[in-house]
């Protein structure tokens, strides 16, 4: 187990690496000399220069790549165009943001995903399966930004039950204020936790131990909650994991829909302003946050589950 | 009589103590039975190829320039889906985001398929460095969530449609690499492979015409589904105003369009989200039917 542990996260070296050579390499994909880029239009010929000087734009691109992992490790993304601050504090400020997003969204579609999905292996080819069955794929179709204006205008405007936009101030309120926003996420996230868990539960009803547990006697409920949805819910520790990329991605497009004040508000902003450095930044921090989340889940999995043994 | 003569006295080919099979179109109906979400999900795309194909002779309207008098009109028998801020016809200018909506995503599945079947491909059979390189670049590109590195290769090309789909074929791909690689890996050690390099086939025909034929099937069926999620996902780019830019008629550049409005005109946002959800729908059924028939077939 502790062998485990140590190469999974001996893991993460390499993907780091993969994922700041990307970022790294876009910036020189865009036309152009990158500090020009990376400083925006307003930029003087004095700030060009100081940058070229300060990340070895002269040299090659292997010690350009090294002075920005330097830079990445240190913690300097560089200074945003727009926000005239450095990139590291507007994120230090956003991430929270994101990441109650991004909980809340989970915790949402797993309360949605796994009793839709014991009902609907429990009920197989009777109506409540065809239902939900339906209606998971409704919520697999559906663009989300799009379900997130008939909310906002039938549960904020129509009805006055929720915020529409905004974050509030304090905590309490910040919660309040995701409700509709994570509910929307967890919309078009459930579909895929019904769909796996729905398959895994089915394979586990027609197990062995599971017609054992029936033949002695005990109550289909029981029998059902003791052995096939505990069992089941292991899976869907991974599940959750493997489509934390996909929640990520919606929380990005509804974060942008609510205004809220997040690290994908961020990255469509800059995106908007050609705010180079903001954007580079606020990539990474999402897909640092989607690396760290797989490990976590992975090892999760790993210790909740005595059968799992990793070579 | 004893066993072995009663067996020789057998006629193999006396075809009339057989059951007589079926007519034809008993058996048709008899599969259709058993196809159903197939049938269902493949009419519903034609359907939607048809609208795409046939769009402009529905509709007597034009989809990029609006009667200014008309603004914002309500659904009505003259406009089925009202009117946007412009006095354009909603119903009009979506038949019209059909074909680029169909086009783009089918095209950038397509082509995502292709690459990403043949790099899988050669990255399993071939192995050695070549593999490893293939695979690492593989690993790098789905350790980022799969929107926001789109979001970011389109940050370095700029909005626009064509940007859209370079940036979601560059992302796109890896999946069907992957799907072809785990096949391709265990189909490589069958004996029928083999076969072929007994009898002198070369490494391409073994690879093109043995070897992908037979794993190309769950990359097929996941391509389908994948059309379903790459439309939802080139709309959601043009709802944040990466995509298509105006006057162009796209789904998501509508609904984006129908926000400021959407407590006054609700009709703006609403049935292009309808008609995306559906299409995605359509190909998400079609997919399943597919897989089922494939399955089937086995």
């Amino acid at each position: 187990m502790a062998s485990f542990l140590v190469r999974r996260v001996m893991s993460l070296i390499p993907v780091g690496l993969g994922l700041s050579l990307t970022i790294f390499l876009l910036i020189h994909l865009i036309p152009g000399d990158p500090a020009q880029v990376m400083l925006g239009i307003r930029a003087t010929p004095e700030e060009i220069a100081r940058l070229h000087h300060l990340w070895h734009l002269d040299g090659p691109l292997w010690t350009q790549y090294g002075y920005f992992l330097r830079r990445l490790l240190t913690g300097d993304l560089g200074d945003s165009v727009e926000y005239q601050m450095p990139v590291r504090d507007l994120l230090n400020s956003r991430v929270q943001e994101t990441l109650l997003l991004a909980a809340l969204s989970t915790l949402l579609s797993v309360a949605l995903g796994v009793p839709l999905a014991a009902v609907s292996a429990v009920k197989k080819d009777r109506w409540p399966d065809h239902l939900i069955r339906v209606v998971t794929l409704f919520g697999f179709t559906m663009p989300s930004f799009w379900i997130a204006l008939l909310l906002m205008l039938l549960l904020g405007a129509k009805l006055r039950w929720l915020p529409i936009a905004g974050y509030g101030d304090t905590f309490s309120d910040h919660l309040y204020h995701l409700i509709l926003p994570s509910f929307v996420v967890a919309l078009s996230v459930f579909p895929l936790i019904v769909r796996t868990l729905r398959a895994g539960m089915l394979e586990i009803m027609g197990m062995d131990y599971v017609k054992t547990a029936r033949a002695k006697g005990l109550r289909r409920r029981t029998v059902l909650f003791r052995h096939v949805v505990r069992n089941a819910l292991i899976p869907t520790i991974a599940i959750v994991g493997v489509n934390m990329g996909f929640l990520l991605g919606g929380a990005v497009v509804i974060e942008s829909v609510f205004g809220l004040p997040g690290v994908g508000f961020l990255l469509i902003d800059g995106i908007n302003h050609r705010d180079y450095p903001l954007v580079q930044a606020g990539a990474l921090v999402l897909a640092m946050v989607f690396v760290v989340v797989n490990l976590v889940t992975d090892i999760t999995y790993t210790l909740a589950d005595p059968r799992i043994r990793h070579r | 009589m004893d066993e072995a003569s009663a067996i020789e006295s057998h006629d193999l080919w006396d075809t009339q103590s057989l059951p007589a099979p079926r007519p034809r179109h008993l058996r048709l109906g008899a599969w259709a039975r058993h196809h159903v979400t197939f049938l269902i999900g493949l009419s519903l795309v034609l359907v939607l190829i048809l609208l795409a194909l046939l769009g402009p002779f529905f509709t007597q309207y034009d989809p990029d320039n609006g009667m200014i008098e008309a603004s914002l009109a309500a659904p009505s028998a003259a406009h089925l889906f009202g009117t946007d801020a412009n006095g354009r016809d909603m119903f009009t200018r979506v038949l019209y985001g059909a074909r680029p909506a169909l086009a783009v995503s089918v095209g950038c599945v397509a082509i995502s398929l292709f690459v990403g079947s043949l790099l899988g491909l050669v990255a399993a059979y071939v192995g050695g460095i070549v593999g490893t390189l293939i695979m690492r670049l593989v690993d790098i590109v789905i350790s980022f969530p799969y929107v926001v590195l789109v979001i970011a290769v389109l940050a370095v090309l700029g909005p626009g449609r064509l940007s859209v789909a370079v940036a979601i074929v560059a992302v796109d791909w890896t999946a069907y690499s992957r799907i072809i690689y785990g096949q391709v890996l265990s189909a490589r050690e069958r004996e029928y492979v083999e076969a072929c390099r007994a009898v002198g086939a070369s490494d391409a025909r073994i690879m093109l015409r043995h070897i992908l034929p037979n794993v190309a099937t769950p990359a097929l069926v996941y391509a389908t589904l994948d059309v379903s999620q790459v439309i939802l996902l080139m709309s959601a780019l043009s709802f944040l105003g990466l995509g298509s830019q105006a006057p162009a008629a796209d789904w998501g550049t509508m609904i984006n369009d129908g926000q400021t409005y959407i407590y006054s005109a609700w009709w703006i946002s609403t049935f292009p989200g309808l008609i995306i959800m559906l299409t995605g729908t359509s190909f998400a059924i079609f997919g399943d039917g597919l897989a089922d028939w494939l399955d089937r077939r086995r």
